[in-house]
């Protein structure tokens, strides 16, 4: 049975890829090009698929799969992580809530492991399995790729644990993250902690 | 370029293959613009991140020439070793521009 599947990347090559792909085997697909848009598109069209990339601008794949994981609308979501990272460092499938990864790679690999995925009888969001990590078969560990996410959770944890409250505002005026310190003043209603419909639509002002 | 070649490489028809090759062509160049900015801006991270989509793309598609010197171009900037007049970024405009010249005269 066809399913709503909701494609979330920043690089239109792999977006088309999967929409006409996702067509063709009966499914309905959706496109978002950040993490940002995709909650914007959850509101209108409830996925049963996710499959996401990690880097991306505004939220990324990391942050969606948290605001996915704690939106109760969205727990029957099943969640495949496709990104260039999972070629080059093992993916915690249940650190980011996931219950798939595969790498970006050739189209032909990437196809196989999409479709092999998807066939399944069964997509059980709560599989947080790390047997679920395809194409990663030649991990080999980039230093740039490491340095590139040691860089970015050191900058989050900094932020995080800073006394001075901050937020991160897109060039619209969306609120896309805030640390501790703004969260323990009060101020709840930010997208991975707001009801589904309100998502991604707090503003500044 | 051999585009039916890499077409059937990919298990792919060719005029998907041509399609997606023309998206990959209508978002390279301004990379490599944005790559070029980043650089002179001393804004490493930011290179990582737009060589990242573009080596994705480059994977995606077999254009393992095109991965080959975005990986090194990365490489370099984060040795701090990059300039923005580095001759790898003449040669990676340069391939771009041979690609989108194979769709054009529709050969390869």
């Amino acid at each position: 049975m066809g399913k709503m599947i909701l494609v979330v990347d920043n690089q239109p090559v792999i977006r088309e890829f999967l929409v006409n792909l996702l067509a063709r085997e009966g499914h309905t697909p959706v496109v978002a090009e950040d993490g940002l848009s995709a909650l914007s598109a959850m509101k209108d069209h409830l996925p049963d698929v996710l499959i996401t990339d990690l880097v991306m601008p505004n939220i990324d794949g990391a942050k969606l799969c948290r605001i996915v994981r704690g939106t109760p609308d969205y727990r029957n979501m099943f969640i495949i992580i496709l990104s260039a990272i999972a070629a080059e460092q093992e993916v915690d499938l249940k650190a980011l809530g996931a219950n798939a990864c595969i790498a970006k790679g050739p189209l032909n690999k990437m196809k196989d492991h999409v479709l092999a995925v998807l066939s399944r009888p069964v997509l059980d969001p709560s599989d947080f399995s790390q047997k679920n990590l395809f194409g990663t078969d030649e991990i080999f560990a980039r230093k740039i790729t490491r340095e590139l996410l040691s860089s970015k959770r050191h900058a989050e944890i900094i932020i995080e644990n800073m006394a001075e409250g901050i937020l991160e505002v897109t060039q619209t005026g969306d609120i896309i993250s805030a640390n501790r310190s703004v969260i323990s003043r009060g101020c709840r209603n930010l997208p991975w902690r707001a009801p589904a419909r309100s998502q991604a639509s707090f503003r500044r002002g | 370029m051999d585009i039916p070649g890499k077409a059937a490489e990919l298990e792919i028809e060719e005029e998907e293959y041509r399609s997606l090759l023309r998206l990959f062509l209508t978002n390279a160049a301004t990379e490599v613009e944005q790559i070029e900015a980043a650089i002179r801006a001393d804004d490493l991270m930011e290179v990582a991140r737009l060589a990242h989509s573009l080596k994705g793309a480059s994977a995606t598609l077999g254009l393992t020439e095109l991965l080959s010197i975005v990986e090194s171009m990365d490489a370099s900037a984060r040795a701090r070793t990059l300039s923005p007049t580095d001759a790898r970024l003449s040669l990676l405009k340069q391939r771009i521009g041979q690609i989108s010249e194979s769709i054009v005269a529709g050969r390869g």
